[in-house]
């Protein structure tokens, strides 16, 4: 008590304390930051070699990633056979994106850009079958997937009524309130910035439409996007559909993909029974508040 | 001088002045604002009947717009022979967008809901020449063209180039200090949308991926699908347009002019189809276009 009142009566006294605990704060700090480098580089060093380290949020409660981007990764490295491990967690890239991944020690980040340098790297092409027409109607529909039916989901989950969002994500209820709402921030600037958002509700409807429309109709009666082999674009197809199917309850997408067009549906379970014949495992158990285990609906 | 000391010392009497000026200019700019709304609307009501107006930005130096959505929109009036007149303005639609049409009374924004808009309108189908799956084949690449080129182009113009061309380009309509202004908005806003968060070269990557794509589909056919025009071929006219007319200098401008010879051609196939008064279209030399010059 005494010392409070002298600090208090003291200036001097009282500057030297506060500044003496602010410095001690800031090398507390500075030697936290440090150690946890020190940490991530020796987990760094501890890859395996030849081995891609895919850096992803955690699984789902019905789908192994409430992002399609990690699933389209994911979806490659199997139909691809390459050797991989997953590092679930929420850093993010240096372009502040997720997924990304590591290989002897060069990180890549965004879902096309490491496929390509995989690509590159291991001599993979798994669109060695396909012409150059076909290849370049591939390249279209991966970008109608990836930058635009991806808005209309985004703008689905996050510009108006935020309570499906929030059922399917795999965290406990005070960290989902706190991410939905930052998440719902940025999506929804982003959302305006790409001019998804300027639209009105059934304007995106018809949207969405459109874009499963074209999908289901170029598919047709096909067993993968290209005929009877899978290639590289049923990785991002796959991973779009797939959140529609899994991650959007109530929405017009899951209803679309369910009951109008049935060979969208067939398709995403043919893909999954194809390259994720572990999908059970690769979603979280009852407990941690996920599927695993229960009958599909 | 004695009013201005009188002022100065008496506080109620400066207070009375001040608000009586505040509130004077106050009913000027509500005055100027109806009166602009009275004006505007007397302009709408002498609309012609079952014409669409085009309300688009001015003409540029060396092409229609030096937007691509204005020219994607006004090729498919003229492909669709729709009755049109434009009204050059840089007033927006209610989104905040342009280009947007007016057609007996009724606004509607966004190229494609104005087309989509008319095609139920006045029942018109510049596909119907095509099969199911040339149309969803079509719907892609018009995402590719409108969600991800028109990107590319607008982070070289605006992020690359801090937007120094559009000045020259626009003919003076965009001052180099409205430039300047814009170019400072775009970039955060192409962060957002995602493509602005790779550097430079792989932007570059990502646009030779686009145009080797569409340079690919289109191979040696006079348009997208075959020998007759359909409604992708505006929209993919739109853009490539203004790779070759208004982006000096620019990648896109090398890849359309020399490394893709057949979009090349095909750029200048649909403008002489379609836009036989292009010279029309471009400002005169006098206001800085190049009407009546020869292209390079």
């Amino acid at each position: 008590m005494d010392l409070a009142v002298k600090l208090y009566e003291d200036n001097s006294c009282k500057l030297k304390y506060v500044s003496g605990v602010l410095v001690g704060a800031a090398l507390v700090v500075v030697a936290v930051k440090r150690y946890r480098k020190y940490k991530y580089d020796q987990k760094r060093q501890n890859y395996p070699r030849d081995t891609v380290v895919l850096h992803q949020i955690g699984r789902g409660k019905a789908i192994p990633s409430v992002s399609p981007f990690p699933i389209k990764l994911e979806t490659f490295l199997r139909m691809a056979k390459i050797p991989f491990i997953n590092e679930h967690t929420h850093q993010p890239s240096s372009k502040g994106k997720t997924p990304w991944i590591t290989y002897n020690g060069e990180d890549v980040d965004d879902s096309q850009m490491c496929i390509d340098f995989l690509n590159k790297k291991l001599g993979v092409d798994m669109n060695k079958h396909l012409s150059l027409e076909q290849k370049s109607i591939g390249h279209a529909f991966r970008i109608l997937v990836e930058d635009h039916l991806y808005w209309t989901m985004a703008y689905v989950a996050y510009a108006g009524d935020l309570t499906a969002t929030r059922s399917v994500m795999p965290y406990d209820p005070l960290t989902n309130m706190f991410l939905v709402r930052a998440w719902t921030k940025v999506i929804r600037k982003q959302l305006w910035c790409q001019g998804m958002g300027r639209h009105t509700v059934e304007q995106v409807n018809h949207l969405i439409k459109s874009d499963l429309m074209a999908l289901s109709v170029f598919l047709g009666r096909k067993r993968f996007f290209f005929g009877s082999e899978p290639c590289e674009f049923d990785c991002c197809v796959f991973g779009m559909l797939a959140l529609a199917l899994w991650c959007m309850p109530g929405s017009l997408h899951e209803t679309l993909v369910n009951k109008e067009f049935p060979n969208l549906k067939d398709y995403i379970y043919r893909v999954r029974e194809t390259f994720w014949p572990d999908w059970n495992e690769c979603i979280l158990e009852p407990e941690q508040g996920g599927t695993r285990g229960k009958k599909e609906k």
